[in-house]
């Protein structure tokens, strides 16, 4: 590597901000400018801690967990996993199992690359190498379905030898299990996603299938045959494993972790790197962080908190997913994720409708979709803490439409409940340079004026004594479009909510949880037929 | 050497601390969470990784500490402190001290991998192990048992708290961040003078191969407009376009107002709000392109529509851009163009390179001034001229040779690209009209920041993201399913 001289910074830089006429703001159609715009400023907000056992507080995840273990534990007895993949996939599982018992050091600097100490180290309770139960697929039974020519019906029927059969186990009455590991073999992830093919070799014939179109007349106009309004539900689903797999699973709460045989291989020492993809063999502390945290949230857990959060505040991140498999292309799924002081948080889907605005990529609800969404989750936290909630941050990507938000608000009593809508979305031209070669520090914000900022959730961070990222840091633009609520609060409050991603397990993600899996949520809500359901644990959806 | 305790009151006599003894620095992460659990757990502590756990007493003699303090030593046995000299010289006090205050239990040898205990020191055959292997934690909970049987007293002062507080003196969101000011640089480049828009007011005469009918306007006129029918609106005044809007249009009259909030209700006759914000961004992007061709640059154009001009190999005197450094006003330079040989040369064949073109993307910005926003790119060549036609191609070398790029291979380049534009003048101009020009700053806006950190003892690369979450099933098959 080249080296890597800091250039000197001067000692006593000068400001030389250029004094800024007014001229045409490019506020967001909600804001409105302030009377006395000041220029914009640089603050650099403080590193949020997080809460974990015996109280503790620290910066990093990975430090509160080595040093103290998770806020609360999901069983004292450990975890009850039950396990389903191919006999290769079992036995990847109980090895990989049986290496994180034990401490996990990457090579690198442990500053900005905290070694694993091992699973019940971590956690405080056992990960048992051998699983509660363990269902075994076949290499017939798999390949009987994961070449199948016609994409709809190999990815529903790839799907089904799984999820049938960890239904019926949940249906048995022997089976106690929190969480079930989907190990799958790559063949499963190579052809069973949206652009998958096969190759004329391996295809084996659909004889059966339907074309996309008669399979949507049929929709419309069933079939007197039960076996063609069969083949043409198919079609109803996502064409992805790993959707329509969680999809499918939802109603039965059935928390999932797919992970690929290769993961679970490569993540060996002196495992051979694949042809294709990443060698993962130098990540192993890394993986076993990510993977047990997932594992431990999954099954129940509650592996931290944010330290220091106002009483009564909740967070509502909304999703959008256009369903492209009605007849009327403005149709999209809604839903609101809301959380409160952890990333634990609940998801309630809203109303299917005509929610795509054309022309604008945009989705808005109409006044009476938007307050009912938005009851469901005030109503959810009255029943949670006993009262409503004080502060309510609704977090979107877009900005709000006047009916929309005369919803939003009809949903709380404003004389208990501030409610404030905000828009955070990726910066993609803004950037701000170091006079060294280091970027900017993680927290540093240009605040536009009192509605409006730039905040740095990626940038270098103390405490790992780097910068964990590619290129230069990209801010998030924030902005504060309905209501009212102090900037500095709010962006604070976004900082820590991007520590909150229990997906995995680092110091600080990109985007605060409210937004990080918006997609991922809207994905598994498209991919299966749409029912109603009362509000679900996130944890069932990522 | 001195060492640290932990600030316990010593009461002659008193053997009341757990000493660990390991190999450093092969041993050191077992050794630094043995340390901290039992600290958590109440017990008072020391080894060597842990100073100042708590305390400020002070020790010149390891072997003082051992045999007059320790209630037990905690031997970290390991293939490599089963040999280590360090590590045996360490045991040989605590085995003479046993021997001699008939200490009962005083040696524990704590086993962590897979040393058989035939082959364990001589020292420790007879002494039974606790075995942390594979699993730290379990060997944890049958030490906390044996100390508790034994009577091993704990200290008020010790508790997650003290191990919270010595934590944060060595890891924290603090560790290198001085309360003192430094510039930030953005990459927004203001205009630099009062930016004035020529509203037009067109009339139109019946054409008679059209009849009455919308008549368009020339595709090519000199200076650009945005119509908004019946107006035209340019940087341009009115004698720049006559003569180029063709026979059957005609200006009747034109309006000049300024871009600022008094002539806000003035500008709004002719358009909104929304219509301005758009047109602007279309005349200063115009004006911009209009000054690119003015010099001969050569431009890409984006999938995403956005256009930047690049170097190529010639462009700039050695293929540089130099420049005056913002925080000292020294002399730099960068490359703007450069090769990377891809592959050695043959017999018979000289070497595959594969050049690099620094290029900048303008995109006009409303606020916080009117001006721009220079984003950097990185283009590919073979031949340092012509570029790569695949965007797949260009984006995959782009994130490799991006890489290595940091923070200040960017900056200096833009600084130093804007530099070369500007042609030794503080500002690069943008044709609008015959003799009229935009001004723009070839210095970007600066902000203080009220911190900064230290960077002279950080080593190393910036960390790449390379697994983030357990489970990312993207439709993107270049996202990988973990």
């Amino acid at each position: 590597m080249r080296d890597r001289r800091s250039k000197k910074t001067s000692s006593t830089p000068k400001t030389t901000r250029p004094t800024t006429r007014k001229s045409s703001s490019d506020l967001g159609r909600n804001a409105s400018a302030p009377a006395q715009s000041p220029g914009p400023s640089v603050i650099v907000l403080e590193e949020p801690t997080l809460s974990f056992r015996h109280g503790q507080a620290v910066e990093d995840p990975r430090d509160g967990l080595t040093l103290f273990g998770p806020l609360e534990t999901a069983s004292p007895y450990g975890l009850r996993v039950g396990v389903i993949g191919t006999q290769g996939g079992l036995a990847l599982y109980r090895a990989w199992v049986e290496r994180i018992q034990g401490p996990l050091q990457d090579a690198g600097a442990p500053i900005s690359n905290p070694p694993f100490p091992g699973f019940e180290s971590a956690f405080r309770i056992p990960w048992a190498p051998t699983p509660t139960t363990a269902i075994v697929i076949t290499e017939a039974m798999l390949n009987a379905v994961v070449f199948l020519s016609d994409r709809h019906e190999r990815v529903f029927k790839t799907v089904g030898l799984f999820s049938d059969r960890i239904i019926a186990a949940l249906q048995s009455d022997d089976v106690a299990v929190d969480l079930w590991y989907v190990v799958i073999p790559d063949v499963v992830h190579e052809n069973c996603r949206p652009r998958s093919t096969i190759a004329t070799g391996l295809k084996l014939a659909s004889p059966s299938s339907l074309s996309p179109s008669r399979a949507r007349k049929l929709w419309g106009a069933p079939s007197l045959f039960a076996e063609d309004n069969a083949l043409a539900d198919i079609h109803r689903y996502e064409v992805d494993f790993h959707d329509q797999l969680k999809a499918r699973l939802l109603h039965h709460n059935a928390p999932t972790q797919i992970v690929r045989e290769s993961t679970l291989c490569l993540a060996a020492p002196g495992a051979t790197p694949p042809p294709r993809g990443r060698d993962k063999s130098g990540l192993q502390a890394a993986i076993a962080w990510s993977l047990s945290t997932a594992a431990f949230y999954k099954a129940g857990g509650r592996p931290w908190k944010i330290e220091r959060i106002r009483d009564g505040v909740c967070y509502v991140g909304l999703v959008f997913k256009q369903d492209l498999k009605h007849q009327d292309p403005r149709t999209a799924c809604c839903a609101a994720q809301m959380f409160l002081d952890s990333g634990d948080g609940i998801v309630f889907r809203g109303a299917v409708g005509p929610w795509l605005t054309r022309g604008r990529s945009e989705f808005h609800l109409t006044r009476a979709a938007a307050r009912e969404l938005v009851s469901l989750a005030v109503e959810a936290y009255r029943q949670k803490t006993g009262a409503p909630p004080k502060e309510l941050f609704l977090h979107g990507k877009v900005f709000f439409e006047h009916e929309e938000w005369s919803g939003f608000q009809e949903a709380v009593d404003p004389a208990v409940t501030n409610i404030v809508g905000i828009r955070i979305r990726d910066e993609f031209d803004l950037r701000l340079y170091r006079l060294g070669t280091r970027p900017v520090l993680r927290g540093t914000a240009l605040l536009r004026h009192p509605r409006s900022a730039y905040l740095w959730t990626r940038g270098f961070t103390p405490r790992l004594r780097t910068y964990v990222g590619r290129e230069v840091p990209r801010p998030l633009r924030v902005d504060i479009l309905r209501g009212s609520a102090d900037l500095r609060t709010v962006l604070g409050d976004i900082l820590a909510l991007t520590k909150l991603n229990y997906n995995t397990c680092i110091l600080g993600d990109g985007l605060p949880v409210t937004l990080r899996f918006a997609d991922h949520v809207g994905e598994v809500l498209t991919a299966a037929p749409l029912k109603e359901h009362n509000p679900l644990p996130f944890k069932l959806y990522i | 050497m001195r060492y640290a305790l932990q600030g316990l009151v010593q009461v002659e006599g008193m053997r009341d601390i757990l000493f660990v003894s390991h190999a450093n620095p092969e041993d050191n992460a077992f050794a630094e969470w043995l340390a901290l659990q039992l600290a958590v757990a109440g017990y008072p502590v020391w080894c060597d990784l842990t100073r100042l756990l708590g305390g400020e007493d002070f020790w010149n003699d390891i072997e003082v500490a051992i045999r007059t303090r320790s209630i037990k030593f905690l031997f970290v046995l390991s293939r490599t402190s089963n040999t280590k000299q360090g590590a045996l010289k360490e045991l040989q006090v605590a085995e003479n001290v046993a021997r001699d205050d008939k200490l009962d239990r005083f040696i524990l040898p704590l086993a962590i991998d897979d040393l058989p205990p035939r082959q364990a020191n001589i020292a420790l055959t007879r002494l039974t192990s606790l075995s942390f292997s594979p699993s730290w934690a379990r060997g944890l909970a049958q030490l906390l048992k044996r100390l508790e049987e034994d009577g091993v007293p704990k200290a008020p002062q010790f508790g997650p708290e003290t191990v919270t507080k010595w934590w944060r003196t060595r890891f924290s969101s603090s560790m290198g961040v001085r309360s003192q000011p430094e510039q930030l640089v953005s990459n927004w480049f203001p205009i630099l003078s009062p930016v004035r828009l020529h509203f037009h007011t067109v009339r139109y005469r019946p054409s008679p191969a059209v009849g009455v009918g919308p008549i368009a306007l020339p595709t090519a006129l000199p200076w650009h407009c945005v119509s908004k029918d019946p107006y035209l609106v340019s940087f341009a005044p009115a004698s720049a376009l006559d003569g180029h809007l063709g026979p059957f249009v005609s200006i009747q009259r034109s309006e000049v107002l300024e871009l600022d909030e008094a002539a806000a209700p003035a500008r709004r006759k002719y358009w909104t709000e929304d219509e301005e914000r758009a047109g602007l961004v279309e005349l200063l992007s115009a004006a911009w392109d209009q000054m690119v061709r003015t010099k001969g640059l050569s431009t890409y154009a984006f999938s995403n529509r956005g256009r930047a001009f690049y170097f190529v190999d010639g462009t700039s005197s050695e293929n540089r851009v130099t420049f005056r450094a913002l925080d000292d006003g020294s002399a730099r330079y960068r490359q703007v163009v450069g090769f990377k040989t891809v592959q050695k040369a043959t017999p018979g064949q000289g070497p595959r390179l594969r050049y690099w073109h620094f290029a900048l993307e303008a995109r006009p910005i409303l606020s916080p001034s009117l001006g721009f926003a220079i984003k950097p790119h990185l283009l590919f060549s073979d031949d340092g001229r012509v570029l790569w036609s695949s965007k797949e191609r260009m984006h995959k070398a782009g994130r490799s040779q991006r890489r290595n790029w940091w923070n200040d291979d960017w900056r200096d380049r833009i600084i130093g690209s804007m530099a070369w534009l500007a042609e030794g003048d503080e500002k690069i101009s943008l044709p609008t009209s015959a003799g009229d020009a935009i001004p723009v700053s070839r210095l970007p806006l600066q902000f203080e920041c009220p911190l900064s950190f230290d960077e002279d003892d950080l080593e190393g690369p910036p960390l790449e993201e390379d697994f983030v979450d357990t489970e990312d099933d993207e439709a993107d098959d270049s996202e990988e399913l973990v």
